[in-house]
């Protein structure tokens, strides 16, 4: 539970030591296009959930667009849960990971009803993906 | 053979069900799977992948796919003998809807009021609390007899996330609903009631849990707090303003239309009446045995199949350990109903409430308001265990007789005003044998974490395979993990 601790004031400091220590290997596994193209495959477990582009349609989380890189919560037209509002972070390979492995275990109260991706190999992938969209 | 593949692309596509030692051409590069059972399971488990290039066969026993989904068209209001009700967080149902352009509108089954026909008395719910019938003790005497069960479990639930229940941290929770009641003193009055519509030694509570916890998700999703329960049995359905769902929608046209697209979807990668009875993994590529001597074969299996009917098919090598006690013994409960019109109301004459829950043969009533396009109320007969399996042991024909005569005996003002359309006990499917699986006490520890994993090129699927949902959505879910196990491997 480091992530946790480190949020809030100390925030600023405690995300970029934490993204500097997951830089090496992150930086190597997501922008290889095969990857990405796995990646997309294991989309099959967030489809239903989310939108590619930026419109949700009926699905009932946040669309993905842009993601990587973007804010925690910051959709204006989406009712995040207040667990989730509360974050500072921008989404990045390192919170991505720990979000896709267990969500609950990154935020509790979360409202994402995902049980997670138990292989580190798949959740490389997808954030690989997570990154072209 | 023909297959969806070989139909869209031509003769140049491989046959799927090429037979044992035929040269793997081109196109058997990709994996074939065969999905068993029909529902909704292995259907959404076929067409994520399908969606994903592979070649699937589903082979369904019957001559009906959808299994729990039935929507019984021949009958004057279209009774929904399975599942009906999707809730607002059902993310892929709603989803699926949506690609197989089917509509959601907001449910129309409105529950009336319920009194209580207890130890042979009547009780109007709102006289309940103070009557001398009531022999629970402080706060108990406010819930209602039909909702003591399951408010106890609620109050005893100390679940927060949706997987919790697979924690070993709540395992002291995987007991009887008697033992849970007994340990958290609860009056013999109150365990007594809830002992009417549950199984008190046969389920875990830990399982029920679950299903609660779900259930609060559902209620508090978008930053809704959940409503007040301002009648027995149910919320009253509402559409928030600005939201495109209601609390609890249903598929226009009925539940069926959703599995009859799916398998249009799949095209003649469905197959019905085929029964399998074995799944045969000893050489290098899995065979798939039906009892009319047709045989399949794939790189991978899902089995989408009750536990309940998976223990009839013989599977080889033999599941072992934890996976072979959870698919021989985990436990299924029945649902039993009836469905009619109410010609006239009833509940002027007597002065009790139109819905009713008794200790008697019934279990309850269901008087449900009018429905717009309606003049007449509907209602429903709804036997859960331990009624629906004694009202199960009888013939359609008796059991709708001795339902008509029961309720005019102990409730004379319906006498007449009731007329039965069609009734369906789920036990009684011999496809699927039961309602819903129920896990005994001490089950979930022994083999809810383990159950679920592929043995050989076999692969689980079925809503007693969920690890976070519910109904028809862990159905879903449980497609969608199988699959995207299979895509992993493959
Ligand atoms: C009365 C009732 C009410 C319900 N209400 C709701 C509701 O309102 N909302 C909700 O979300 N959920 C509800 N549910 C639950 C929901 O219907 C189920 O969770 C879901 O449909 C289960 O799907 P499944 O694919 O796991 O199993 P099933 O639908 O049971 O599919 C299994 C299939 O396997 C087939 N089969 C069996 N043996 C063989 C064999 N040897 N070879 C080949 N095929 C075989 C069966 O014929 C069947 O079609 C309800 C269920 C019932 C019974
Ligand atoms: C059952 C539905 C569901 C599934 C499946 C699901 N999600 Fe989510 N997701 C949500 C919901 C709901 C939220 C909003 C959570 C909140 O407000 O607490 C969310 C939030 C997110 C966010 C944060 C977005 C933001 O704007 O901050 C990311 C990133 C995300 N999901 C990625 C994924 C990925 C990748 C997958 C698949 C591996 C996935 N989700 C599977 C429902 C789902």
């Amino acid at each position: 539970m480091r992530i946790r601790t480190m949020r809030g004031k100390l925030g600023g400091v405690g995300l970029l030591a934490l993204s500097l220590a997951g830089a090496a290997s992150w930086a190597q596994a997501e922008d290889d296009p095969a990857l990405a193209a796995k990646g997309k495959q294991f989309f099959m477990l967030c489809q239903s959930c989310h939108a590619i582009d930026d419109s949700s349609g009926m699905r009932i989380g946040p669309h993905l667009k842009g993601v990587y890189g973007r804010p925690v919560a910051a959709l204006d037209d989406f009712s995040y849960s207040a667990a989730l509002r509360e974050q500072d972070f921008a989404w990045d390979g390192e919170k991505l990971d720990a979000w896709l492995k267990r969500p609950y275990d990154l935020v509790p109260g979360s409202s994402m009803s995902f049980a997670g991706v138990a292989s580190e190999d798949m959740r490389k992938a997808l954030i690989a993906y997570l990154k072209t969209l | 053979m023909v297959t969806r593949r070989n139909l869209i692309k031509g003769a140049a596509a491989v046959p799927l069900l090429s037979t044992l030692g035929a040269p793997l051409l081109k196109a058997a590069e990709r994996s074939s799977v065969i999905v068993v059972g029909g529902g909704l399971s292995g259907l959404y488990s076929a067409l994520l992948l399908a969606d994903a290039g592979l070649d699937v066969t589903v082979l369904e026993a019957s001559q009906r796919i959808g299994g729990r989904v039935y929507t019984r068209d021949g009958v004057e209001t279209r009774p929904e003998f399975g599942a009906s009700q999707i809730g607002r967080t059902y993310a892929r149902v709603i989803n699926l809807c949506s690609r197989l352009d089917l509509k959601l509108i907001p449910e129309h089954r409105n529950l009336m009021p319920m009194s209580s026909y207890l130890e042979q008395n009547w009780v109007r719910s709102d006289q309940w609390a103070d009557s001398p019938l009531n022999r629970m003790v402080g706060d108990e005497r406010k819930m209602q007899p039909a909702l003591v069960g399951s408010q106890l479990l609620s109050k005893f639930n100390p679940l927060q996330n949706l997987d919790d229940w697979l924690n070993p941290k709540f395992a002291d929770y995987d007991v009887s609903i008697l033992e849970l009641m007994q340990r958290n003193n609860v009056s013999p009055a109150a365990i007594r009631l809830a002992g009417i519509g549950n199984d008190l030694y046969g389920s875990s509570a830990l399982g029920l849990m679950q299903e609660k916890t779900r259930g609060l998700f559902d209620a508090r999703f978008g930053n809704q707090e959940v409503e007040e329960i301002d009648r027995p049995y149910g919320f009253a359905n509402r559409k928030l303003e600005g939201e495109s769902l209601a609390r609890i929608n249903n598929i226009e046209g009925g539940c069926s239309r959703m599995p009859e697209a799916m398998a249009a979807a799949l095209g003649d990668s469905v197959q019905t009446g085929k029964m399998v009875r074995a799944i045969d993994m000893s050489g290098d590529r899995a065979e798939v045995r039906c009892v009319d001597g047709s045989r399949y074969t794939a790189d991978f299996v899902i089995s989408a199949l009750p536990f309940s009917v998976l223990r009839n098919v013989s599977i080889y090598p033999l599941l072992q350990g934890p996976q072979a006690d959870a698919v021989h013994k985990i436990g299924y409960a029945g649902t039993t109903r009836a469905f009619g019109f109410i010609e006239e109301p009833y509940w002027e004459q007597d002065g009790f409430e139109p819905s009713f829950f008794t200790d008697g043969t019934i279990h309850m009533l269901w008087a449900l308001e009018k429905r717009p396009d309606e003049d007449k109320h509907r209602f429903m007969v709804v036997f859960t265990e331990p009624a629906a399996s004694r009202i199960d042991q009888f013939p359609k024909d008796q059991a709708l007789a001795l339902m008509e005569s029961e309720i005019a005996r102990i409730r004379p003002s319906t006498k007449g005003k009731l007329r039965f359309l069609d009734m369906y006990g789920w036990s009684n499917n011999t496809f699927i044998r039961g309602c819903r699986h129920m896990f005994k006490p001490g089950q979930i520890n022994a083999f809810a974490r383990e159950m679920i994993v592929p043995h050989e090129r076999l692969h689980f699927a079925g809503e007693h395979t969920r690890r976070s949902d519910f109904g028809m959505e862990s159905a879903l879910e449980s497609g969608e993990r199988a699959a995207f196990e299979i895509i992993g491997r493959a």
